[in-house]
């Protein structure tokens, strides 16, 4: 320690030191000569024979450097120095080899730094590796759609039960999502997460001020008390001191504020600006989500293993009835995997995608190096010869190339920088922003906002910075330490030693495989996407502004009557709306397509028992007029059906091939076995892809809200088909909304155009993000063809002036270098699309209506790649064509 | 210098001239110059330090903290720079001559010519 704390201060007293030593000698020097002159010497004698006996001064200061410990750093600064002359040397060289590296190192700290926000950081709460969900895998036979399902929810019942029964599990809380209207100076609404009062336990959390909530908060009556986050305290009561004990009003219900959450808590999200208890039970609820804590030494598969034999005993098996194949009925699951388990495969395509541009990048410099080093065979060959060792050269060399790769990676974190905003602005949307932000459905990118570059991106940026040097600089190298005998040929011939141009040509092929991948996988993400976007949605999204008035708007009373002034007032409301200059049709529904929160409303049942379900929906009578879907037979509703008490209903395709095997069912009439629904079909409408364009359309049957009995909470969300910019009349709505009821919330606004487009928000960022690194992949890889093509050129000027000069055409030249040049693309082009075949089915997952080995993507990117390399061939061809036989006789 | 004289003349064992100095600033202060010439003169001329071993043997020693230095001005008025051993130059030396003194009794044994097993 103290040895390498002297080096220091070696290093930094440097200048001093020599100036010593250079005073010791001199003085040595003096004294010996002086003595030499005292015992009879001439003064010259003295002088020489002093130098004599002192020997070299340079050798005998070079070895005090070596006892200070400063030699190797001295070397190193000799070697940055020659490293940093030949960078500036050629510029355009370095530039090159720069921006390449920039570009790999860049890609890659870029999908570092998502994929350490996303997959290895913990989830941002103590021990987060304890808690857990769980899930149950419902096979295919007991869902409600009819296919394989996943679901974390949990019946009431079961929770209550689950609790009673597990040893594995210190703790259990339900949680809902929820939103509510606060009425402070104005009305605003929040977001916030109903929970059973043991979450803070389990998350081991202290609030920062006040208390979390008691365990018998969760029973009803004790249950109106609330926690602010942070954020809200600041924002809404301006960091109230005073705030624990008031009262606020939540949805015009009294809440006393119990705690304000740490301003660095968020669960779930950042996004979660209140806690209320969840109490049980909860009246008419199917199910809920469950975060659980596993008890302190008990591992993940004991606790799994007492959950899967609860889960038979509440499905009341036995563990002797045969286990179904496929995956386990219920399994637990780390609160992060459950959340991030989704996009690992997209994750690992990624990372897979940039280490192939990085590969690629370090070729290209490589190969750059090579060239150079062709050219400085001379100068290498010359300092070996005089007597620098293979080892010293190689050093340089590998100095040379880790001070290219740390200049490439400083512009490489100034390109992930860009990179990340990128990917998080991808993730979330390119929508416009001027208007709120919804709840979507299909805005599936975990963890996003955690995304950033940190120091552990940074240190991962520094190792790939060394190790991208070292690879790079080290194919030049090895070559060159190698070469001796060839160099002394060249010096003699001028010709590059054959073992490099094979060398160059193996890594050009390699180079444009992988770019082959990279482009087929972007062209099926592509490909996918365009498929997504450009799925037939069954309504008309332009032009069409949509948005949610929640309900109850305070004042109303509870029960049946609510109901009738809640769709008093959005019958009001749509009224109005109508009215505004541009509208053309206004209307409101409880089931807006790709809206989360749309589906809890659901089921509806024909009388027998055998007949399948499908969804209900309330809708107002222009609704399908406002969201532009086709009528196919009957009609829809009318006027006259006000005040009739008989209810009608217009159902979807899929519900008539569902339930009336297709034949017309206008006329007929429908009741479930309940007696919750009775009436009459008066019309058929089309199919719409409700839960997205990648879902396929589900049995739907719609109903007029003057028919719809049941008590319903949440309010509508409202359509306007406008002929104006939906932004402009956004003002108006509002003043509209306000008039009638002042505490009433204008809440998720989006023009419908901008739920699509959230809603293919996930595919759309894969596809961009392959198509970005495929585009780069593809740019290095031409780069890398051209230079490689010029450099055949050049190297054979002499041998093409020949035969020119015997008679060759143009053509012919032309020929030569087209066939070197699309020689070894083909080549690439075959392995790349071999490795393709296998490597694809990684991207199954990522795809829809698109088979991983889809020919035309296949075919499609082949030829626009040949195309690429016939361009990048073409251009060293025709300066080949030019040579003039008379110049390139003489050339060398 | 011939040939003949570079074999007559010893290499040193490794080591052994850190020793060789310390013993020498036993008697005080001196500098480099003075250093090789006491060496030279106490071996007969058998030991001759060259300033290219000398040197970096000393700011080895230095850099040890075995031996510091300063500059002064000789009695014959030139301005050189002179070692002296330190506290822990003394230590290392007494260490350095028991280390000597065994491992001549031991090449001495050795090296004895006939094979009398000593006190045993």
């Amino acid at each position: 320690m103290t040895n390498i704390f002297r080096r220091v201060k070696a290093v930094l007293s440097r200048h001093r030191l020599e100036q010593d030593l250079q005073d010791e000698l001199n003085s040595h020097l003096k004294m010996d000569a002086q003595e030499r002159l005292e015992r009879g010497d001439t003064p010259q004698e003295a002088h020489m024979n002093a130098r004599h006996a002192l020997g070299s001064t340079l050798r005998t200061a070079e070895n005090v450097r070596e006892a200070w410990g400063t030699a190797g750093i001295d070397r190193l600064m000799q070697d940055l120095r020659y490293a940093f002359r030949q960078m500036k040397r050629s510029p355009p060289f370095t530039l090159a080899a720069i921006l390449t590296l920039g570009l790999g190192i860049g890609a890659n700290t870029a999908i570092f730094s998502v994929v350490n926000a996303i997959l290895l950081r913990p989830l941002p709460y103590k021990h987060s590796e304890r808690l857990v969900r769980i899930v149950e895998n419902i096979p295919a036979a007991e869902s409600f759609s009819g296919a394989a399902e996943r679901t974390t929810d949990m019946s009431p019942d079961s929770f209550q039960d689950w609790r009673s029964k597990t040893t594995t599990l210190s703790g259990m809380a339900m949680e809902r999502q929820i939103s509510k209207t606060l009425v402070a100076r104005d009305a605003v609404r929040l977001s916030g997460l109903q929970v059973s009062p043991a979450l803070f336990g389990m998350f081991e959390v202290q609030p920062a001020l006040g208390r979390v909530f008691a365990p018998d908060e969760e029973k009803p009556g004790l249950d109106r008390v609330v926690i602010l986050s942070f954020g809200t305290w600041q924002r809404v009561f301006g960091g109230d001191p005073q705030i624990l004990g008031k009262t606020v009003a939540l949805d015009n219900a009294p809440y006393t504020v119990v705690g304000i959450m740490p301003r660095e808590f968020a669960y779930p999200d950042s996004q979660t600006e209140f806690w209320l208890p969840l109490s049980l039970p909860v009246p008419g609820l199917l199910g809920l989500p469950v975060v659980a804590r596993l008890k302190d030494g008990v591992s993940l598969t004991t606790a799994a293993e007492e959950a899967a034999a609860i889960g038979r005993y509440m499905r009341g098996e036995s563990s002797a009835d045969p286990q179904p194949s496929g995956p386990p009925r219920i399994q637990l699951m780390t609160l992060k995997e459950e959340l991030v388990g989704r996009i690992r495969p997209a994750l690992v395509v990624f990372v897979i995608a940039v280490s192939f541009v990085l590969l690629i990048a370090c070729v290209n410099v490589a190969n750059l190096f090579l060239a150079r080093a062709a050219a400085r065979n001379r100068e290498i060959a010359i300092r070996m010869a005089l007597g620098a060792g293979r080892w010293r050269v190689l050093r340089q060399l590998l100095t040379e190339s880790c001070v290219l790769a740390l200049a490439g990676g400083i512009a490489g974190v100034g390109l992930a920088i860009a990179g990340t905003r990128f990917f998080v602005a991808l993730g979330q949307g390119l929508a416009r922003t001027d208007l709120v932000r919804f709840d979507l459905i299909g805005n599936a990118i975990p963890r996003l906002n955690e995304v950033a570059i940190d120091a552990s991106t940074l240190l991962f940026t520094l190792l790939l910075t060394v190790i991208t040097g070292i690879l790079f600089g080290l194919i030049p190298a090895f070559q060159i330490g190698r070469a001796t005998s060839i160099t002394r040929m060249d010096l003699q011939f001028g010709t590059t030693a054959v073992p490099m141009r094979v060398v160059r040509t193996a890594m050009l092929v390699g180079q444009i495989s992988l770019t082959m991948v990279l482009l087929i996988g972007a062209g099926l993400l592509i490909k996918s996407f365009m498929t997504l976007a450009n799925t037939s949605l069954g309504y008309d999204p332009s032009n069409v502004l949509t948005f949610k008035i929640p309900q109850p708007a305070l004042d109303y009373p509870q029960g049946e009557k609510a109901q009738k002034q809640q769709n008093a007032f959005a019958e009001e409301v749509a009224r109005r709306l109508q009215l505004l200059p541009g509208t053309q049709a206004a209307a409101f529904t409880n089931n807006l397509p790709m809206v989360q929160g749309c589906f809890t409303w659901g089921g509806f049942g024909l009388g027998d028992a055998t007949c399948k379900t499908g969804r209900m929906a309330v809708v107002s009578r222009d609704y399908f007029r406002a969201m532009g879907m086709r009528l196919i037979a009957g009609r829809g509703f009318a006027e006259q059906d006000r005040g009739n008490p008989q209810a009608v209903f217009l159902l979807n395709r899929a519900a008539v091939k569902a339930h009336f095997q297709g034949v017309n069912p206008v006329g007929k009439t429908v009741a479930d076995s309940q007696g919750f629904l009775h009436g009459e079909i008066v019309g058929v409408v089309d199919d719409t892809r409700q839960a997205g364009p990648d879902t396929e359309p589900m049995p739907q049957l719609f109903m007029d809200p003057e028919h719809f009995q049941a008590v319903y909470g949440e309010g509508y969300y409202f359509v306007v088909r406008t002929t104006k910019d939906p932004a402009a009349i956004l003002p108006s709505i509002r003043s509209i909304v306000h008039d009638l009821d002042p505490k009433a919330v204008v809440d998720n606004v989006a023009t419908m155009d901008q739920v699509i487009s959230n809603s293919i928000t996930t595919p759309r960022s894969y596809a961009a993000l392959l198509g970005t690194f495929a585009a780069a992949a593809l740019a290095l890889a031409t780069i890398g063809l051209y230079g490689l093509l010029s450099f055949f050129v050049k190297e054979r000027t002499q041998e093409i002036g020949i035969r020119v000069a015997i008679g060759a055409q143009t053509a012919d030249v032309i020929g030569l270098v087209l066939k070197h040049g699309l020689g070894m693309s083909i080549a690439g082009l075959a392995i790349g699309l071999a490795g393709s075949a296998i490597l694809m089915q990684y991207l199954q997952t990522m795809l829809f209506g698109v088979a991983a080995l889809d020919p035309v993507t296949f075919t499609a990117v082949s030829g626009l790649f040949l195309l690429v390399a016939f361009l990048a061939s073409y251009l060293p061809a025709r300066a080949a064509a030019t040579i003039d036989p008379l110049k390139a006789l003489r050339y060398e | 210098m011939s040939i003949k004289e570079r074999n007559e003349r010893l290499q040193l064992l490794q080591g052994t001239l850190d020793m060789l100095i310390l013993q020498t600033l036993q008697w005080g202060p001196q500098h480099g110059l003075g250093i090789s010439q006491v060496i030279g003169n106490k071996s007969e001329d058998l030991i001759k330090v060259e300033a290219g071993t000398l040197y970096p043997a000393l700011h080895r020693l230095e850099q040890q903290g075995w031996v510091a230095s300063e500059w002064k001005v000789s009695d014959k008025n030139q301005r050189a720079k002179y070692y002296r051993l330190t506290r822990a130059g003394k230590k290392q030396l007494i260490a350095e001559q028991s280390k000597w003194k065994q491992l001549l009794k031991a090449i001495r044994l050795v090296m004895r010519p006939s094979g009398k097993q000593e006190g045993a």
